[in-house]
């Protein structure tokens, strides 16, 4: 399979997910009631959509399908009640979205005309979705400290089958520049034994990385969706305590002590004391 | 220079090896050219070429990770003789970098 193959691919499917998503929002309307599994597919179908939008860097139908998803999300989770101007909305958008799949499945690398119908739309579904809620699902479990401090931990320890499975951690991190900054990050390439029996697309990389960012840990989390099952992904939040790290570390796989020296090189680690201000960021490491 | 039977992308001239990768350096192509790319960890000095790639991915920087860590391992002189963006993107959002040459010494 080539890129352009997989991306051909990529409409089959978005198509596929479309059509999904409106038959579930056409079959809402006449079961107001017991659709939590419905609105969950729903949700499903255009995160679908965003992430794999995200590993063809189709930017314009990213930003789309994140409010969409986001309202749907909110949905799901009960924070917004379905009616009928929604529930119109909603299907306008999806209206709209496969205008855009379809646009770029043309014109892969020219940006979606963002015209008046484009900008009413998303206006309109901004104003039901909720961005960057500290208050939702997952809070972070040590918190009230530091208040200043919005200095996220991510430990990215991918899955050998990763590329093979059609994913690429750039996305991930790249993602994750849109829901904030990376302002440190450390990666970790695993030296095989010998080079010579090695199949090239298992993936031997690794991620640590700090990440400013007001996103909430449901947000953050999302951007792993595809790969959690598989890949070890580990969020520490803001202000987590040295044990929260000295835990990781433990069940990190290899040496404890040689994790925890890292991290504190790397100025991610609070002191065991919890009087102690919080360490500087230093610039990206190098490694290779 | 020879013309004839390029299909390899290794070159080997002397102590030098030149690796003139062309085309996608990504998952799709990484099997292809893992034997020629490693090859080159033969010579003293590696040289490696980006200018004719058309697409990179995280699967295709792997590659040259290995290759640049495993020449680092034996002690070999490498460098990337021509850059791309696309790699050097790459490398930036992962907090990388490869070597350039050495000031002076003549991209060939």
């Amino acid at each position: 399979m080539n890129n352009a193959s997989a991306l051909a691919l990529f409409f089959e499917e978005a198509f596929e997910q479309s059509r999904l998503l409106e038959s579930l929002l056409l079959s809402l309307d006449e079961q107001p009631e017991s659709n939590a599994e419905d609105l969950g597919a729903m949700f499903r179908s255009a995160h679908t959509i965003k992430g794999s939008a995200g590993l063809f860097g189709l930017d314009g139908l990213i930003a789309f399908t994140h409010v969409m998803e986001n309202v749907l999300d909110r949905l799901r989770n009960g924070k917004l009640a379905i009616d009928k101007p929604l529930l119109g909305l909603l299907l306008a958008g999806n209206d709209h979205l496969r205008q855009m799949l379809a646009h770029y499945r043309r014109e892969p690398a020219t940006p979606f005309p963002e015209d008046v119908e484009h900008r009413q739309l998303l206006a309109a579904l901004e104003e039901h979705a909720q961005f960057a809620q500290p208050n939702a699902s997952a809070p972070p479990p040590a918190a009230p400290e530091s208040a200043g401090s919005d200095i996220w931990h991510l430990f990215l320890r991918y899955h050998p089958d990763i590329f093979r499975h059609g994913f690429d951690p750039a996305s991930f991190l790249r993602y994750l520049g849109k829901l904030g900054s990376i302002v440190h990050i450390h990666t970790h390439l695993a030296m095989p034994d010998t080079l010579l029996a090695l199949d090239p697309t298992t993936c031997l990389l690794g991620n640590e990385l700090a990440f400013r960012s007001q996103a909430n840990a449901a947000e953050i989390a999302a951007a792993f969706e595809f790969i959690r099952d598989d890949s070890a992904i580990d969020i520490l939040p803001p202000a987590s305590d040295y044990d929260a790290f000295a835990e990781l570390a433990a069940r990190y796989g290899g040496a404890a002590e040689t994790h925890l020296a890292r991290w504190k090189d790397a100025g991610y680690l609070p002191a065991a004391t919890p009087t102690a201000p919080p360490l500087p960021a230093p610039a990206p490491s190098v490694e290779a | 220079m020879l013309d004839a039977e390029i299909e390899s992308p290794l070159q080997v001239e002397g102590q030098e090896a030149t690796l003139n990768l062309q085309g996608d350096l990504t998952v799709f192509t990484v099997d292809a050219l893992k034997d020629d790319v490693f090859l080159a960890l033969n010579c003293p000095r590696i040289r490696v070429s980006l200018a004719a790639v058309t697409d990179i991915d995280s699967c295709g920087l792997q590659l040259l990770l290995l290759l640049a860590r495993q020449a680092q391992h034996l002690g070999r002189d490498f460098a990337l003789s021509h850059r791309h963006p696309e790699a050097d993107a790459l490398l930036a959002l992962y907090g990388l970098d490869l070597p350039s040459p050495a000031a002076g010494e003549g991209a060939s």
